[in-house]
């Protein structure tokens, strides 16, 4: 989208020599490459899993169907993310082979999966930090999306029963990435900066003092306490289970329901 | 002399008109234009209010179903808290008073997290009860419902209903209660007077205060209250997520003309109590 709208200008591959260390399924995502040009560099990422209670759910839960247990009703949490819940949505409950580009019945069936989910939940919260305080206290057992990060906020508060869970039928993920403006004056320092976001060191830092997503092998091999809350075991295997997908269009003309119709569609969920 | 006085609230008035009026006309006007690709178009019309109106039935309802039980219950907690300040604990009432005042100072959100404490499953009220065996399960209603919204709204709001009733209550002479028990008035004629007539309009700033701010809060509901959702939480995103300021504006201008007109109903009614 930022490429159409010529407001980037494409990464000297050359003046990031830390690019090679990053694991391919960030560095080869076509959401960063255009016409086989790099306009990123990605340096930190995040899925939305399915995070439960062990000490209730004793097995992990397989399946997103799984919300819909008689004995989970009025225990399910869910975070206020229109575009994560309609990505994740649309995974679930919808044919779409892109979950960003929806035609409208897509739009309207996901919508009224995410109402259903909306029906058996007992609280939808304002970000990840009370989704994880809900679950630390017990007071929802299992969620409708998530991110790995909640494992570590819940066992930082005593609750380290809380899991997570990649369901059979997928989740959405989402890559950060360091991109440079067109028209920047001075790119080789933009180039740098690029560079040293992906270097071990920061990649370190962003791991274990943030407890997010890291690309750099190198750093993945040396990081500490971040290694049991990401899925690096099997980052090429993720790919099976987790998908990077664009941003829904903004303008109309595709035939696919733009970001607007999305946050319209969103209310009508909000309302229910 | 009186040249004089009107300098002296010159900048109180600069500071309304500044604030408040201009800030006013501004989002009124912009509640009649339209929003395109993210740009706004001076394109007077009405559809904002059309959508403002007939799109947000339910979450008007839903919205106000919470703030006038909590405007009146916390009224009248208020009203009895200042009248015994005020007539019942002699020269500790001013202390009552000032440990109302005291809690304002503990923040607004803090007092949020501190009733998701106390209420929530593993929280202070179901530990006690399960210890106690009063219960096996936790009450699950206490939080993320309309009770557990109310309860700490309630919390919130009491000082903002003492402080005008109290100060009401200050016009009150001790002697006009006794001449009424005197002449043979029971408490509850009492009560009836003072809440109704004599501090008339310190009980309506206090109602007028609490329906105001539970009205326009999108905060607390996010917090307190699960997956309810008030007016406030559809107008923020509309200033933000949205980039719709004319559809936000349009609705914050309906969510104040139904507010005025429950507190004009809400007159009436006071005023039916009037003596014949």
């Amino acid at each position: 989208m930022m490429v159409a709208a010529d407001i980037l200008q494409p990464i000297d591959e050359s003046k990031v020599p830390n690019l090679s260390k990053i694991h391919p399924f960030f560095k080869d995502d076509p959401n960063i490459i255009v016409d086989g040009v790099r306009y990123g560099v990605p340096f930190t990422w995040g899925c939305a899993p399915m995070m439960y209670n062990t000490k209730v759910i004793t097995s992990a839960p397989e399946s997103w169907a799984d919300l819909f247990k008689p004995e989970y009703a009025g225990k399910v949490g869910m975070m206020d993310d229109p575009l994560g819940n309609i990505m994740l949505g649309a995974v679930v409950a919808t044919d779409a082979e892109v979950a960003t580009e929806l035609t409208k019945k897509q739009l309207d069936d996901t919508i009224k999966y995410l109402i259903s989910v909306k029906k058996i939940s007992r609280l939808i919260t304002p970000s990840w930090g009370d989704l994880a305080d809900a679950m630390a206290r017990g007071d929802v057992i299992i969620t409708f999306s998530g991110w790995e990060t909640i494992k570590k906020f819940c066992a930082d508060k005593g609750a380290s029963h809380i899991d997570y869970v990649y369901p059979k039928e997928g989740t959405f993920a989402w890559l950060d990435t360091y991109s440079i403006a067109k028209d920047a004056p001075n790119p080789d320092i933009d180039h740098k900066l690029c560079d040293m976001i992906v270097d071990v060191p920061a990649q370190l830092f962003i791991g274990d003092d943030f407890i997010q997503g890291i690309t750099n092998t190198d750093a993945i091999a040396q990081l500490g306490i971040s290694k049991d809350y990401y899925p690096y075991d099997d980052l090429s295997g993720l790919a099976s289970k987790a998908t990077f997908f664009a941003f829904p269009p903004l303008e109309e003309g595709s035939g696919k329901t733009t970001f607007n119709d999305w946050l319209e569609a969103y209310e009508t969920f909000k309302a229910a | 002399m009186i040249k004089k006085n009107y300098l002296l609230i010159a900048p109180a008035f600069a500071i309304f008109i500044f604030l408040f009026v201009f800030p006013f006309i501004y989002f009124f006007l912009i509640s009649l234009w339209k929003i395109k690709f993210y740009k706004l178009i001076r394109d007077y019309n009405l559809i904002n209010y059309n959508k403002a109106i007939f799109n947000y039935v339910e979450i008007f309802f839903t919205t106000y179903s919470v703030s006038i039980p909590v405007a009146i219950i916390t009224t009248i907690i208020g009203f009895y808290y200042s009248y015994l300040a005020r007539f019942k604990t002699g020269r500790y009432g001013l202390v009552m008073i000032f440990i109302a005042l005291i809690t304002l100072f503990g923040g607004y959100l803090m007092k949020i997290y501190a009733w998701k404490t106390i209420l929530g499953n593993e929280g202070v009220i179901n530990s006690i009860l399960i210890y106690f065996h009063i219960i096996k399960e936790p009450l699950t209603f206490l939080l993320y419902t309309k009770v557990g919204l109310i309860i700490t709204f309630v919390h919130f709001l009491l000082p903002f209903a003492i402080l005008p009733t109290y100060a009401s209550l200050r016009g009150v002479n001790a002697i006009e209660i006794d001449s009424m028990k005197d002449l043979g008035a029971k408490f509850y004629h009492v009560q009836f007077m003072l809440f109704f007539q004599r501090c008339r309009t310190g009980v309506l700033a206090s109602f007028i205060f609490c329906l105001l701010i539970v009205s326009g809060d999108f905060l607390t509901p996010f917090l307190i209250g699960g997956k309810i959702t008030f007016i406030g939480n559809m107008i923020a995103p509309k200033f933000s997520l949205f980039y719709d300021w004319p559809l936000g504006s349009a609705m914050s201008f309906t969510m104040l003309t139904v507010s005025i007109l429950i507190i004009v109903l809400v007159f009436y009614l006071f005023k039916l109590t009037d003596p014949k």
